[in-house]
């Protein structure tokens, strides 16, 4: 061997005496049926081992925050349907509650409850194609059918009621554009009992495949500590354990006066936090949505009567100088909105926490030294939107 | 074109290690005079071609239309009655696309491998006795003939991975080599029980093995020795569902990963030898599994001389054999429309830790059921 | 599932294995013999809700044109072009949505003070290009013929009220000469204007 071969280039690693093999890297995406969008990861590989794995993000980036400078604060409902595009109504939410709080906005109750309503439902549309998906990534078809069928349902519910079906620019400052239209609280009844029976069914069709399980436990695992270290929240932080979820500990809307659990990852087939647990948080997250719902729709039922939707408000919205930060619980996670204002109709600056974001971070620390079988698999578990991550 | 080589050549081959043994054909054309076997091999070529490429259209329409079923779909349904056309639509579509060969991929072998894979599968079609005359060439190794066909595929999916020059469909050739060198021990021990238990090495004389018994089944071989015979059926349906790359054990291609795995590359007509394969083998493998195990082309409840004899009969008895095959073909496809996919590690974990020492134990057992 | 080392684990591990696909097969195998879902599009469709946002339609009598619709949409994709007549008429030459940029937020028919912009049930936008997709929502353009007796009307009404004022400003300037005649031209009639005095003129014609 010459003195040239015998220095170890980077990358390169020796398994018997004059045998080497070279890392080799490969780029997975922006265009892979796996990565949920446009996210390109550069992953280097030891044969089927990750060594290391840097995400790039910003294909699909449309200023959003930017856009919210140059258009009135009614006028930036609809782009924010448009980052978390499978959570459109929490987006909406968590804007309106931003622009509320600076504006001192009084939102009547019944838009509030019908708030909590639409956002528990885009809760359980959101989870369902996190569950669809991820069958997908890991080979099963059939789940992610069943599952759009369901969200089918879910979606119809909110054409019913605010004319849309994906982006749905329902929630204004100050209440909603419609009060919700007669036989919507039943049909919202129906489909939460339906959906508690199809539940039971993607339970034993995956969640308890013993491919899946084999798939899915052990891998990816993130500890408590690590995930609180790198900014996770929503079912990747519950899914390592850590009981934190807004809607319980900073409670808005009237999530205080309904019942819920929150569930969190509890190792039951591996690992505490593993892909597993992660998942399956989602899946127990649905179930408790319903029950969400259904105290919603009886106490909105009890406690008003249709009509009043919208707040009082001027024509223009136009915010004396204040900052304030909300964060709500979005499907993915904790979803902010920092709002700065300067007693003009316009924003001075619209800061968005996005939860897919900060929790797309962790890939790099915990691809190496899994599989790209895992790689797959893990960033399926983590559930990112790219229209968020991008913004 | 030369693509089109090597299954005409491995079906020479076929004929050739047919050696003296009788064939459809043969018979027609007289054993003897070397142009007669040549005719008849020709002949076989193309019956068997057609048969092959045949059953595909089948079952893709199959398979999607099933998995539409199974997902509240409807399936293919514009062309044709049902959708039965679509299969063909297909391959006029993917015959008349473009065939790309990427700039820096090594263009012979790239050209050769898919080629090679059909070869062997089609190939293999000649040794499937659909009856007691109709198969093309009744090797008396037929049993290993087959196993080796069945594993030339190997070669053609590392060949059109590495020539590619494609790192996803690297890995998903290092997948399939991986995984079609383990699974070949599980399969040849299930095998060697079906030898074992009919002291012969020829699929035709197996099938006739199985006729008559207790109730006409009592002789096929999950009933004859159920203790053994019956879980040995199920690990070399396993280890012929990994042979055939199908779900859940699709890793070579793995869409979801690998994005098409060995054959991302590949387009048009080339892509579909690929497609015909997969397809083409699942029927292969099942009629293997059904000569060995399910009785051949024996009904159950009825005499064996029911489909032997006459040609009215044995084209009965080939019916029934094809019905069998597409029973577990449905199977197949009812996997591949449940399962997720399992990783690598897991693929030779169920291989080594599983299905071989279950296979051990059946064989040993048969030795012990036929020694009683 | 908790799991076990030794043989009591590999056979544990088996009979996951085999139980959970079995249990797999069996709902699939059940919705294997039940109802397809899907609606087969072109020949069928879905019915949408009543409230569904789809394509605008404009309630052309009603609307005044003025703009504020236009000014509401967060992507100006309205585009208005009217000439406004006398009696309150507008010539239209576009009333234009591009639906490239649209996103069927209902914002601009929020606000309109007519409420006579709508986003319809309308949702097929196939169309061969672009420039297709840029619709004019006008069920009229230019002016109808009531526009034109309306303009008429008003022309006329104009015209007969600039005969009204002339001829009343020809008898005052008839008085006032007649006033300076009667020689008293420093009357302190300054302050009155003409306008103040017009319409008790016009008043005592009516
Ligand atoms: S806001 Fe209404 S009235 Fe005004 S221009 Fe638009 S459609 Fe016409
Ligand atoms: S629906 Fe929204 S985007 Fe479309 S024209 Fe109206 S305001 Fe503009």
């Amino acid at each position: 061997m010459t003195d040239l071969e015998s220095t170890p280039k980077e990358g390169t690693r020796e398994i018997v005496l004059d045998v080497r093999t070279q890392d080799m890297e490969i780029n997975m995406g922006p265009q892979h049926p796996s990565t949920h969008g446009v996210l390109r990861v550069v992953i280097t590989a030891d044969g089927e081992i990750i060594t290391s794995a840097r995400p790039y993000v910003g294909y699909i980036h449309r200023c959003a925050e930017k856009i919210a400078e140059c258009v009135t604060y009614d006028q930036f409902v609809p782009y924010t349907d448009r980052y978390d595009y499978l959570a459109a109504m929490n987006n909406n939410l968590g804007y309106c509650l931003a622009v509320e709080k600076a504006a001192e906005l009084e939102v009547p109750p019944r838009a509030t409850w019908i708030r909590m309503i639409c956002a528990e439902l885009n809760r359980i549309g959101s989870h369902l194609i996190a569950f669809g998906t991820y069958g997908l990534d890991l080979g099963a078809f059939t789940p992610f059918l069943y599952g759009f069928r369901e969200r089918e349902w879910m979606m119809s519910l909110f054409e019913k009621i605010c004319g849309a079906r994906l982006t749905y620019s329902f929630m204004f400052p100050g209440g909603l554009a419609n009060d919700a239209p007669e036989g919507w609280f039943d049909e919202v009844l129906r489909f939460c009992d339906v959906f508690d029976r199809k539940w039971r069914e993607y339970d034993a069709l995956l969640t308890r495949n013993k491919i899946f399980i084999e798939r899915t436990r052990d891998v990816g695992v993130i500890p408590a500590e690590m995930a609180k270290a790198y900014g996770l929240t929503g079912p990747c932080l519950r899914g390592s354990g850590v009981r934190f979820d807004l809607r319980e500990s900073a409670p808005y809307l009237f999530y205080d006066r309904v019942s819920f659990d929150v569930p969190v990852g509890q190792g039951e087939m591996g690992t505490v936090g593993d892909c597993w647990d992660r998942y399956f948080v989602r899946m127990a997250e649905m179930l408790q949505s319903t029950r969400i719902i259904r105290q919603c729709v009886e106490l909105c039922l009890a406690e008003t009567t249709p009509g009043e939707v919208m707040a009082k408000k001027p024509k223009t919205l136009k915010i004396p100088p204040t900052e304030v930060y909300v964060g709500v619980e979005n499907p993915r996670g904790e979803l902010g909105h920092y709002l700065v204002t300067d007693g003009k109709d316009k924003a001075f600056r619209l800061k968005i926490r996005g939860p897919s974001f900060c929790n797309l971070s962790i890939i790099p620390a915990i691809l190496p030294g899994t599989m790209i079988a895992d790689a797959v698999a893990i960033i399926g578990s983590i559930d990112i939107v790219l229209g968020e991550v991008d913004r | 074109m030369i693509s089109a080589l090597p299954p005409a050549a491995a079906i020479f081959l076929a004929q050739g290690t047919g050696g003296e043994s009788r064939s459809l054909f043969r018979d027609l054309f007289g054993a003897g005079s070397g142009w007669g076997s040549f005719a008849s091999a020709v002949l076989g070529f193309a019956v068997v071609f057609a048969v092959a490429s045949a059953l595909p259209v089948l079952f893709t329409w199959a398979e999607r239309r099933v998995s539409g079923r199974m997902q509240q779909r409807r399936g293919p349904n514009r062309v044709g009655p049902f959708g039965l056309v679509q299969a063909v639509a297909d391959g006029v579509k993917l015959m008349f696309k473009e065939d790309i060969i990427p700039a820096n991929a090594e263009r012979f072998l790239f050209a050769l491998a898919p080629g090679l894979v059909l070869a062997g599968m089609i190939a293999a079609f000649a040794l499937i006795p659909f009856s007691e005359r109709a198969i093309v060439v009744d090797a008396p190794l037929g049993v290993y003939l087959l196993a080796a066909l069945l594993s030339l595929q190997v070669l053609g999916v590392v060949m059109a991975g590495w020539a590619s020059n494609n790192k996803w469909s690297l890995l998903g050739a290092m997948r399939e080599a991986a995984q079609m060198v383990s699974y070949e021990i599980p399969m040849g021990i299930c095998l060697l029980i079906g030898v074992l238990s009919f002291s012969t090495l020829s699929l035709r004389e197996m099938s006739l093995a199985q006729a008559d018994g207790w109730l006409n089944v009592g002789n096929w071989l999950i009933f004859r020795n159920p203790l053994f015979a019956f879980p040995a059926f199920v690990v070399l349906y396993v280890a012929l569902l990994a042979n055939t790359k199908r779900a859940p054990f699709d890793l070579p291609e793995a869409e979801s990963e690998l994005v098409s795995g060995f054959h991302t590359e590949y387009s048009g007509i080339r892509f579909s030898f690929f497609f015909l394969e997969e397809y083409a083998s699942m029927f292969l493998v099942s009629a293997l599994a059904v000569c060995m195990f399910l009785g051949g082309w024996n009904i159950p409840f009825l005499p064996g001389s029911v489909v032997t004899g006459s040609v009215g009969a044995e084209i009965l008895a080939a019916l029934v054999l094809i019905v069998k095959s597409f029973a577990l073909v449905f199977v197949m496809i009812w996997l591949r429309w449940t399962l997720p996919r399992i990783r690598i590690d897991q693929v030779m974990n169920l291989c080594y830790k599983y299905l071989t020492p279950i296979a051990f134990v059946c064989l040993i057992g048969t030795c012990w059921w036929e020694l009683r | 599932m908790n799991r076990r080392d030794g043989f009591a684990g590999w056979v544990r591990n088996l009979w996951d294995g085999v139980f959970s696909t079995m249990v797999g097969m069996g709902i699939t195998i059940r919705y294997f013999f039940t109802k397809p879902v899907t609606v087969q599009f072109p020949e069928e469709k879905m019915e949408v809700a009543p409230r569904y946002r789809g394509i605008h339609y404009l309630e052309q009598d009603l609307c005044i044109a003025c703009r504020v619709c236009e000014k509401a949409c967060p992507i100006d994709c309205i585009e208005i072009r009217f000439k406004r007549h006398p009696g309150g008429v507008n010539e239209w030459f576009e009333f234009s949505l591009d639906y490239n940029k649209c996103m069927f937020c209902e914002l601009c028919c929020i606000p309109c003070p007519k409420s006579c912009i709508h986003e319809g049930r309308e949702y097929s936008m196939v169309r061969y290009d672009r420039s297709e997709l840029v619709l004019d929502l006008l069920t009229w353009k230019g002016m109808r013929e009531v526009d034109l007796r309306t303009i008429k009307e008003a022309e006329e009404e104009k015209k007969r009220k600039a005969a009204e004022a002339a001829a009343r400003r020809a008898a005052e300037k008839a008085k006032k000469e007649a006033a300076a005649k009667e020689g008293d031209p420093g009357k302190p009639r300054k302050k009155e204007t003409p306008g103040k005095r017009d319409p008790e003129g016009g008043g005592d014609e009516r």
